[in-house]
């Protein structure tokens, strides 16, 4: 584990990155993550193959767009761990992620305010792929101990 | 001289929207520490417009201008619009999406407003796309936006193209829905403008053209 | 204007409740490369704060549920996708917990992009565990438009 960020370890402007690829593997791996339930998702195949994507007028099957913020999720938590807190994470999907997209996480640092006695981080988050685009962008609110 | 960002989206008003006025302002006193070139920017949220709202204590605080215009969907695409006013807001339903923009442009220059068409190099919500079809009223255009910080590289070089041929002025804008996109592009005008007014008579009758640092 | 059935907006649904297995979070935590002590190192987690092994904040993004949101019966476009989310994590969840979800729909609205018109339909989900503590909020826009299958 990362050692415990604080408040005061935090400037405007820093940013925080890691990657990640989209692997078929690990969308299987996100889609048996509840298969103990009965499944009633969209059922076209759009996140499992080629011929259920292209109904869509997709070339390749595509990531759920559950899975993309629970990917930048992780990014965040391991920024504010073990001790900080989640508040709020917003996304918005702009563009599908393939199977086997490389990605570029990111996470800036856009305000840094003490709240009621708590150390409130807002960064700006967003996913990059290899094409340049930017399939999901959005924000985060988290909470990091103060000293 | 003003470096103003023309087209931003606040969650005040706009559904994709991840930032707040504060957050912006907070921004740009960041981008200028760096050296970025930024005076304010005009709230253009999606087809809506507050007519009572007002962001001039909070701007002062920061040092910074924030304007109102909007963003309404046309039959060429998206227009920012300024210098709006009650009664264009009474006669237009800003949440139709396919607002006649001769109408719109009519209505604007009757009431002292001025329109822009908004990320004019981009498919189907950019004017690029109507243009050809002669589809758009070219001599009501007086300005088109030509660097817009959402429009890839291509998008932008085909809006330029569309205002080189019809020779338009041009404007910059960030397309910001989050806080750290806010001033990527400007607009700069010669003269000084301090409110919406200003904005207008130097849309109409000033030099101004769009401008885009390089990362710094 | 959108042709749709206003009547669902507002009708609050029951989707039914998934319980935080550590199976469930493993599994989960694997998929997204998710290495955190605190979800998956039971000696850790127990020496930690919280004193036992929690849940991803996100943990229930990845649940589907049996029951769906009424169907609004938009009438425009052949294919929907999801286009944002916003979630509010209130309270940590803990292994073993039991979260049942409840939601409605609460807008419908149309909007234009580079793929052309869209229509946006918003719900809006709350997450509740067994001691009836409201742990997160998710509100979810699906947007529905015309694509050019194969």
């Amino acid at each position: 584990m990362n050692k415990q960020l604080f408040f005061s370890d935090i400037e405007l402007g820093q940013e925080f990155s890691d990657t990640y690829i989209a692997s078929s593997e690990k969308v299987q791996q996100f889609l048996d993550a509840n298969r103990t339930l009965e499944r009633t998702e969209i059922e076209d195949g759009r996140f499992t193959s080629k011929e259920g994507a292209s109904t869509l007028g997709l070339e390749k099957p595509i990531l759920p767009g559950v899975m993309s913020m629970s990917i930048m999720s992780k990014l965040i938590t391991d920024i504010i761990a073990p001790n900080g807190k989640l508040h709020k994470l917003d996304a918005s999907f702009r563009r599908p992620v393939f199977h086997d997209d490389f990605l570029n996480l990111s996470a800036l640092v856009v305000d840094a305010i003490i709240e009621d006695g708590k150390g409130i981080i807002k960064l700006d988050i967003a996913l990059e792929n290899n094409r340049g685009e930017k399939p999901l962008q959005g924000t985060a609110v988290v909470e990091l101990p103060t000293k | 001289m003003t470096y103003l960002d023309l087209h931003a989206h606040s969650t005040d008003a706009s559904d994709d929207a991840g930032a707040t006025i504060e957050g912006y302002l907070k921004w740009c006193v960041v981008r200028r520490q760096k050296g970025y070139k930024i005076d304010g920017f005009v709230l253009t949220e999606h087809r809506s417009f507050d007519l009572k709202i007002t962001y001039d204590s909070i701007a002062d605080k920061y040092g910074f201008l924030v304007l109102k215009g909007a963003e309404l969907e046309t039959d060429i695409g998206h227009m920012l619009v300024y210098g709006l006013n009650k009664k264009f807001v009474n006669h237009f339903d800003l949440s139709d999406v396919h607002l006649s923009h001769v109408k719109l442009i009519d209505a604007l220059n009757d009431i002292g407003g001025f329109a822009v068409p908004a990320h004019a190099g981009r498919p189907s919500i950019g004017m690029a796309a109507y243009v050809d079809d002669n589809l758009v009223e070219i001599e009501k255009i007086v300005a088109i936006e030509v660097l817009n910080g959402g429009s890839n590289n291509e998008e932008n070089a085909r809006a330029q193209l569309i205002a080189n041929k019809y020779n338009f002025k041009t404007v910059g804008g960030s397309d910001a829905h989050f806080v750290s996109s806010i001033g990527k592009c400007v607009t700069l005008f010669k003269s000084e403008i301090k409110n919406e007014e200003d904005l207008v008579r130097a849309l109409k009758n000033d030099n101004y053209s769009a401008y885009e640092e390089q990362s710094k | 204007m959108i042709d749709y059935n206003d009547k669902v907006v507002g009708q609050k649904i029951e989707f039914g409740s998934f319980v935080a297995t550590k199976d469930l979070i493993e599994t989960y935590c694997l998929s997204v490369n998710e290495t955190n002590l605190l979800y998956l190192d039971e000696s850790y987690a127990q020496k930690s704060f919280y004193g036992k092994l929690i849940a991803p904040p996100l943990i229930f993004v990845s649940v589907q549920f049996e029951v769906e949101l009424p169907d609004p019966e938009i009438n425009f476009g052949n294919a929907r996708f999801l286009a944002g989310q916003k979630i509010e994590s209130l309270h940590p969840i803990f292994v073993g917990d039991t979260i049942r979800a409840i939601g409605s729909i609460t807008d419908v609205y149309e909007k234009t992009g580079r793929t052309g018109i869209m229509v946006f339909v918003v719900n809006e989900t709350e997450y509740i565990n067994q001691n009836d503590l409201l742990v997160a909020t998710r509100q979810s826009s699906m947007v529905h438009r015309e694509v050019a299958g194969e």
